[in-house]
C-alpha cells in the first residue's frame, strides 16, 4: 500500500462534509448553528459577512460555513459555493411578506453550477410561532415542485428556539450527503 | 568476502528503509489515532453522558409538576384573589414555562429525540392551559383606538421630510415586480392568499391611537403601512414586524426575538429587543434596549439613544426577556452599507438635548385609550 493511499484512507476516514447555510436575513440561520452546537444563543448579532463552525455530529466532521443574508450580502454568497456538499436554506416562516423574495433567491441559487451536486435541506424555521406558515405551505410558495429532478432535497419544519425538528434535518443530510461521497467507506 | 560485505550491505540498507518505512507508517497511523482519540473526547464532551439526560428529565419533571399544581390553585382561588394579585402569579408562571422551554431547548442537542418532544408537547401544553387560564381569570384586553382627535401632539422627530411621506395605497398592487425596498406593498398583496390569521397586525390605519395590553405569553405583531399614528405595546413581543410607515410614534415593551424594521420615514420608535434589523429607513430616531449590535441597511439619517418607555410591570417584563442590563449596544449600530473603520454618515447618537424623556405608558390608559 503506498503512502499516497494510505493519508487518501486517512483523509477518507475523517468524513468530511462541507455545508453552506443561506437565505435571507432574520430567517435564523445563526441561531439554528449555535443551537445544534450547544452554544449560548442570546447574543446573536445579524451577521456581517459569515461564520465557520466545525463540529462534529454522529460519525462526521461538518464544516458549517453560515453566511449573512442581508440584501448588501447577497452578491457574495457565490464566493462560498466551491465544494459543498450540503445546501440549508433557512426560511423565516412568519415572515409571509418577504417569501417571494425569498423564493427568488433560492431559485437563483440552485441554478448555480457549483452547487448542482449539493443536497438541499429547506429548513421552514420559526414553527414554534402561531403566525408562522407550515412547511407544506411554505413549500407552495417557494415553488419546490419545479425542483430538478436530480437534486436531493428535503423540506422540514424546526425552531431553532425550541430545538424541534433541527436534529432531524441534520440526520437527513448529512446521510445523504454521506450515502452520496462516502459509499465506500 | 567483498561481496558477503555488499550483500551485508545492501540487507542492511533495505532493513534501514523498511524500518524508515514502518516508522512513517506508525507515525501516521498514531497522528490518525490521536486525531481521532481527541474527536472521540469532544464528542463524548458534546454528546452528553447518559447522566445528564436524567438530571435533564427529573429537574424538567419537578418544574413542570409545580407549575401544574400552581395552575390548579390558581383557578380554584378563582374569586379569592385580586385581580392584580392573579395576574402576577400567572405572569411568574409565564416565566417559568419560558425558562423551562429554554431549558429543553439547551438540552436539544443532547437528548434523545423522544424526550426532546415529549418535554416540549408538555410545555405547549401548559401553555395551553395557562392562556385559556388567564382568558378566565383575567378579562382580556384587545387592541382599542381613538381617533387622534384626542389630545397628545406628535413628538418631534428629525422627520423634516416627514410631510412628504405618503401612505401606499395598499390596493395599488402592481404584480410585485418592483424592488422590495421601494414597494414592500405589492409584494405583500401578492402574498395575501397565504397570509396567516394568526398574527396580530395593526395595518393600514391613519391618524389614531392604539393600546395593546399585555398578554400573559408574548405576542407576535405585525404595524404596517400606518400614517400619523401613536402605538403604545405594554407587555412582551416574542417576534415583531414594521413596514411602510410615516410619521409615527411607537413605544413597544420587551421583544424576545427581533424586531425587522423596514420603510420607515419620520418616525420614532422606541424599542427593546434581542435584535434590531433597520432597512431603507429616513430621518428616524430610534431609543433602544438590545442585545446585540443594531444594523442598518439602505438607511438614511437615523439617530440613537437609549430605550425611553415605561409602563406598570415593565421591570418584570423586561427581566423577563432578558432585556434588563442596559449593555449600551443601542450606540454600537453596524452600516451594512458602509464597512469601514470611520463612522458612517448614515447615523449618530442621538444629542442629549434632543432626546425625549421616558414616555410614560400608564397615562395613555388614563386618556382613556382601553378597552372597546
Ligand atoms: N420565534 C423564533 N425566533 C427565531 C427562531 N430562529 C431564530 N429566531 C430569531 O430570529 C432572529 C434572527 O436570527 P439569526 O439567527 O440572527 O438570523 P440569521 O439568519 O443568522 O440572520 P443574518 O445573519 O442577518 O443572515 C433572532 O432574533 C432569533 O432569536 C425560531 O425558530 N423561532
Ligand atoms: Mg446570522
Amino acid at each position: 500500500m503506498g503512502l499516497l493511499t494510505i493519508i487518501r484512507k486517512v483523509k477518507r476516514k475523517e468524513k468530511e462534509m462541507r455545508i453552506l447555510m443561506v437565505g435571507l436575513d432574520n430567517a435564523g440561520k445563526t441561531t439554528i448553528v449555535k443551537r445544534i452546537n450547544g452554544e449560548d444563543t442570546s447574543r446573536i448579532s445579524p451577521t456581517l459577512g459569515f461564520n465557520i463552525k466545525t463540529m462534529q455530529f454522529k460519525r462526521y466532521r461538518l464544516n458549517i460555513w453560515d453566511v449573512g443574508g442581508q440584501k448588501t450580502l447577497r452578491s457574495y454568497w457565490r464566493n462560498y459555493y466551491e465544494q459543498t456538499d450540503g445546501l440549508v436554506w433557512v426560511v423565516d416562516s412568519s415572515d409571509t411578506r418577504r417569501l417571494q423574495d425569498c423564493r427568488d433567491e433560492l431559485h437563483g441559487l440552485l441554478k448555480e453550477e457549483k452547487l448542482i451536486g449539493a443536497s438541499l435541506l429547506i429548513f421552514a424555521n420559526k414553527q414554534d410561532l402561531k403566525g408562522s406558515l407550515n412547511p407544506e405551505e411554505i413549500a407552495k410558495v417557494l415553488d419546490l415542485h419545479v425542483m430538478d429532478k436530480d437534486r436531493h432535497w428535503q423540506i422540514l419544519g424546526c425552531s431553532a428556539v425550541t430545538g424541534e425538528g433541527l436534529l432531524d434535518g441534520f440526520n437527513w443530510l448529512v446521510s445523504d450527503i454521506g450515502s452520496r461521497i462516502y459509499m465506500l467507506g | 568476502m567483498a561481496s558477503d560485505n555488499t550483500e551485508e550491505y545492501d540487507k542492511e540498507m533495505l532493513e534501514k528503509k523498511h524500518a524508515e518505512r514502518l516508522e512513517r507508517l506508525a507515525l501516521i497511523n498514531k497522528s490518525r489515532l490521536e486525531e481521532a482519540s481527541i474527536r472521540k473526547s469532544q464528542a463524548a464532551e458534546t454528546s452528553d453522558p447518559r447522566e445528564s439526560v436524567d438530571v435533564f428529565l427529573s429537574a424538567f419533571t419537578q418544574r413542570k409538576e409545580s407549575v401544574e399544581k400552581e395552575l390548579a390553585s390558581a383557578l380554584e382561588k378563582k374569586n379569592a384573589l385580586e385581580q392584580t394579585l392573579i395576574k402576577e402569579h400567572l405572569d411568574s408562571l409565564a416565566l417559568e414555562l419560558s425558562a423551562m422551554e429554554k431549558l429543553v431547548a439547551d438540552a436539544s442537542y443532547f437528548l434523545p429525540a423522544y424526550d426532546v418532544r415529549s418535554s416540549q408537547t408538555a410545555v405547549l401544553k401548559l401553555k395551553d392551559e395557562l392562556a385559556t387560564a388567564s382568558a378566565e381569570l383575567i378579562p382580556k384586553k384587545k387592541f382599542s383606538f381613538r381617533s387622534k382627535a384626542a389630545k397628545k401632539q406628535p413628538i418631534p422627530t428629525t422627520a423634516a421630510d416627514s410631510t412628504t411621506g405618503e401612505i401606499k395605497d395598499e390596493k395599488q398592487n402592481n404584480g410585485g415586480v418592483s424592488s422590495p425596498s421601494t414597494s414592500p406593498v405589492s409584494k405583500e398583496d401578492s402574498m395575501a392568499v397565504q397570509e396567516s390569521n394568526n398574527r396580530e397586525r395593526i395595518q393600514g390605519k391613519q391618524n389614531s391611537v392604539f393600546v395593546r395590553d399585555s398578554d400573559v405569553l408574548g405576542a407576535e405583531l405585525t404595524l404596517s403601512h400606518l400614517k400619523n399614528c401613536r402605538v403604545y405595546l405594554r407587555g412582551r413581543l416574542t417576534t415583531f414586524y414594521i413596514h411602510g410607515l410615516r410619521n409615527c410614534q411607537i413605544f413597544a415593551g420587551p421583544v424576545t426575538g427581533s424586531v425587522f424594521i423596514d420603510d420607515v420615514e419620520g418616525s420614532t420608535l422606541v424599542l427593546a429587543s434581542h435584535q434590531i434589523r433597520i432597512h431603507s429607513t429616513k430621518a428616524t430616531d430610534f431609543y433602544l434596549r438590545v442585545r446585540s449590535r443594531p444594523i442598518v441597511e439602505y438607511t438614511t439619517n437615523v439617530r440613537f439613544a437609549p430605550y425611553a418607555f415605561s409602563y406598570p410591570g415593565m421591570q418584570e417584563d423586561l427581566v423577563a426577556a432578558n432585556l434588563a442590563e442596559e449593555t449600551g449596544l443601542w450606540e454600537k449600530v453596524d452600516d451594512f452599507r458602509w464597512l469601514r473603520a470611520v463612522q458612517s454618515p448614515n447615523w449618530t447618537s442621538l444629542p442629549l438635548k434632543e432626546r425625549i424623556p421616558v414616555e410614560d405608558g400608564s397615562s395613555v390608559q388614563g386618556l382613556g385609550c382601553d378597552g372597546l
